[in-house]
């Protein structure tokens, strides 16, 4: 194992600082810490996540290193810091049980970001950092791809850019773009959209990765190229509303942009849970019916991150025929699905691990479908009920809204 | 015979207090280590502290401070989510915390109305003896209720973390040293009121405003000891117990009895309001 080594405490913030002496210990986080409940393993706690990097900071700044100097951090405790960091989902659960209201989130982000610069972290991540820089998406392949999920309609849709305003551009998203299995999301809002008669237009090759995945390993300066490169291109369009079917690429656009550039983005950001919401209100769209028992599985970047937790159920429950029913944990309080944090790079079996649990409640109210208003939930979602062989079907809410619109007049 | 009592307990006392806030003033410069955000970055750490008292002082002398005190109150000290979330658990934290606190606060003003008020500039008025007179009624009844109610939480926080034992408990060695403290702390402390009953031969009507002490001084006066010595060396533990507490405060978990409302305050109100399911 590594010698000893000093740590970088710049990337808190002031108040970080303080939470890790706020922590109460009470172990309440534990609870409903949806990785430990699978892994057990301590160094995922957010209560010991906090001990750790408390005692990395007092052998840096306590009276003995006032005294006779600092103290070295061990690498292999470095090393199991880095473990349980990288082993969460970011799913801020951790917050909203929090008796004093530790904001985990950002705090585990801020871990995230020290050991990236320590250099402990999941060699995966350097790979996808790469991939990015050099194609401008997570997946590595070329960034001309990201409109194949358009080659089965009958119509593609309309490139937003200089010369060509669109006062709505779709944000498609790199999974969604590039993952098939998340095609038919943005092949279902896109015929939504040209069925209610929105206009609207997308990147395509000008789309960059938004940088999430790489905020949320700890590599956020990478991401502020990519920022600038999707700002621009969006303004270029004489843009007024964006729209996204990612929760991810909804939060970075909405809180993280306007942060990195400085100023506000000129437009407006939503997602489109907000978008069929408002087109519902309106009685745009059509609905036909639709008689399943659905569920509705709260994505952690819309629901805890980004506040979004009515619309959705809105516009489920304004399908006709749609029999709705809530999980044991919802709203704030909503399992992840296990695919939040770049788990998946770093511990794949342990993203699966979780999913598992999450159907296992879908099941529990007789849900036919569980649906999300995530590519990534979906993804996850789907893959863990195809690998258990589980009667539960994963959707998109905009697959379902496409399909019972599908259905109007029937 | 030994030294003056209160002499060394207002020595002990200053020098703990001194102490004290160095090792907080170290922690302040440790938080300061960290970024300030309204400030671009641009403040060096040694500045940062004093920025973010004046920010956090502009925010809650603003047009916000009546939702600031009520966020302090409901969510920085009385603890509404964990109120929501378990009462056996607020129970045993509201006793320590309030009786802890309230017995603090008490000591520091008798404290200030004895030696400075009385002893340094001669007072004697009506309030001033009422303060200072340990057998006043109110003031034995106070201090001895605000005992029993750090008794009761540390009675029941041993209870859960020993005999309960919740899985998601983590029990830390500075948690038993804080308890085995605060143990000593309370165990000593109705002794030295029975001791002080019996040397001052305080009479039955007042002393049964002390409703611990003085039936533990009758249960203990047969014993016939030498009690002005036994008082004196029980409040040297009670008091050598108290500084070890506040001086190992910054790097126990009761250190959060401190930062945590701070906490709590400014992440309700600056986050979003969370549906809870």
């Amino acid at each position: 194992m590594s010698a000893g080594r000093s740590l970088n405490f710049a990337h808190f913030s002031f108040k970080q600082l303080m939470e890790l002496d706020a922590c109460t210990r009470c172990g309440e986080c534990i609870i409903w810490c949806p990785t430990y409940a699978e892994k057990k393993d301590e160094a995922i706690t957010p209560l010991k996540k906090i001990e750790q990097v408390r005692r990395f900071a007092h052998r840096q700044y306590d009276l003995w290193a006032r005294l006779f100097g600092p103290r070295a951090v061990a690498g292999a405790e470095i090393a199991e810091h880095s473990r349980g960091t990288y082993d969460c989902t970011l799913c801020g659960r951790c917050h909203v049980v929090c008796p004093v209201h530790i904001d985990t989130r950002p705090l585990w982000l801020a871990m995230r970001e020290q050991l990236v610069e320590a250099g402990i972290f999941p060699e995966i991540f350097a790979q996808v950092r790469e991939r990015i820089a050099a194609e401008h998406n997570n997946l590595g392949e070329p960034n001309s791809n990201r409109l194949a999920w358009a080659d089965n309609l009958d119509e593609p849709p309309p490139a937003a850019g200089p010369g060509e305003p669109a006062e709505l551009v779709y944000f498609v998203g790199c999974v969604s773009s590039l993952y098939p299995m998340a095609y038919s999301i943005p092949q279902s809002l896109s015929q939504i959209l040209r069925r209610a008669g929105i206009p609207f237009a997308v990147l395509g090759a000008e789309e960059w990765c938004c940088g999430f995945p790489l905020i949320i390993a700890g590599m956020s300066r990478q991401a502020e190229e990519l920022a600038r490169h999707n700002v621009a291109a969006v303004r270029a369009a004489g843009t007024k509303r964006l729209v996204t079917t990612c929760p991810s690429c909804y939060h970075t656009w909405k809180d993280t942009y306007p942060a990195i550039l400085g100023e506000p983005l000129g437009f407006q950001v939503i997602h489109a849970v907000e978008l069929l919401d408002e087109l519902l209100e309106e009685q745009v769209l059509e609905l036909g019916p639709y008689e399943k028992r659905v569920t509705y599985h709260d994505p952690c970047d819309l629901g805890r991150t980004s506040g979004i937790y009515e619309a959705p159920r809105r516009v489920l429950r304004s399908i006709p025929g749609l029999i709705f029913r809530e999980m044991e944990h919802h709203h704030a309080r909503a399992l992840c699905c296990g695919g939040g944090g770049d788990v998946e790079m770093a511990d794949p079996e342990l993203v699966g691990m979780v999913a598992r649990r999450r159907l296992a409640q879908a099941q529990a109210v007789e849900a036919e479908i569980i649906v999300s208003a995530c590519q990534q939930c979906k993804r996850t979602l789907a893959g863990a009920a195809r690998k258990e062989r589980l009667r539960v079907r994963a959707l998109d809410i905009t697959e379902i809204v496409w399909e019972a619109m599908q259905n109007e007049g029937l | 015979m030994p030294a003056d009592r209160l002499t060394v307990f207002w020595i002990a006392i200053a020098i703990t207090l001194v102490l004290f806030l160095a090792l907080v003033g170290l922690k302040v410069d440790l938080w300061s280590q960290g970024y300030l955000r309204d400030t671009n970055g641009q403040l060096v750490p040694r500045r940062r502290a004093g920025a973010a008292l004046m920010i956090a002082l502009r925010y809650v002398f603003s047009a916000r401070f009546g939702r600031v005190i009520w966020v302090f109150l409901v969510d920085g000290l009385l603890h509404r989510r964990l109120w929501q979330e378990d009462r056996f658990r607020w129970l045993t934290h509201f006793l320590m915390l309030f009786g802890f606190f309230s017995l603090f606060a008490l000591s520091i003003i008798t404290g200030f109305f004895e030696e400075i008020l009385h002893l340094g500039f001669g007072l004697d008025t009506p309030l001033v003896r009422f303060v200072t007179n340990k057998d006043t009624p109110l003031m034995a009844l106070l201090n001895e209720s605000l005992g029993l109610m750090i008794l009761a939480g540390v009675l029941l926080a041993v209870f859960r973390r020993f005999i309960l034992r919740p899985a998601q408990l983590r029990t830390a060695s500075t948690d038993v040293t804080t308890m085995v403290l605060l143990g000593i702390i309370l165990l000593t402390g109705y002794p030295i009121e029975a001791f002080r009953l019996i040397m001052d031969g305080t009479p039955p009507a007042l002393a049964w405003y002390s409703f611990i002490g003085y039936p533990l001084s009758l249960a203990i006066q047969p014993l016939a000891l030498n009690w002005p010595l036994w008082h004196y060396w029980t409040f040297m533990v009670h008091i050598a117990a108290c500084i070890v507490l506040a001086l190992t405060m910054p790097f126990s978990k009761f250190f959060h009895t401190l930062v945590s409302p701070i906490i709590a305050t400014v992440n309700v109100l600056t986050g979003r309001e969370e549906v809870q399911a």
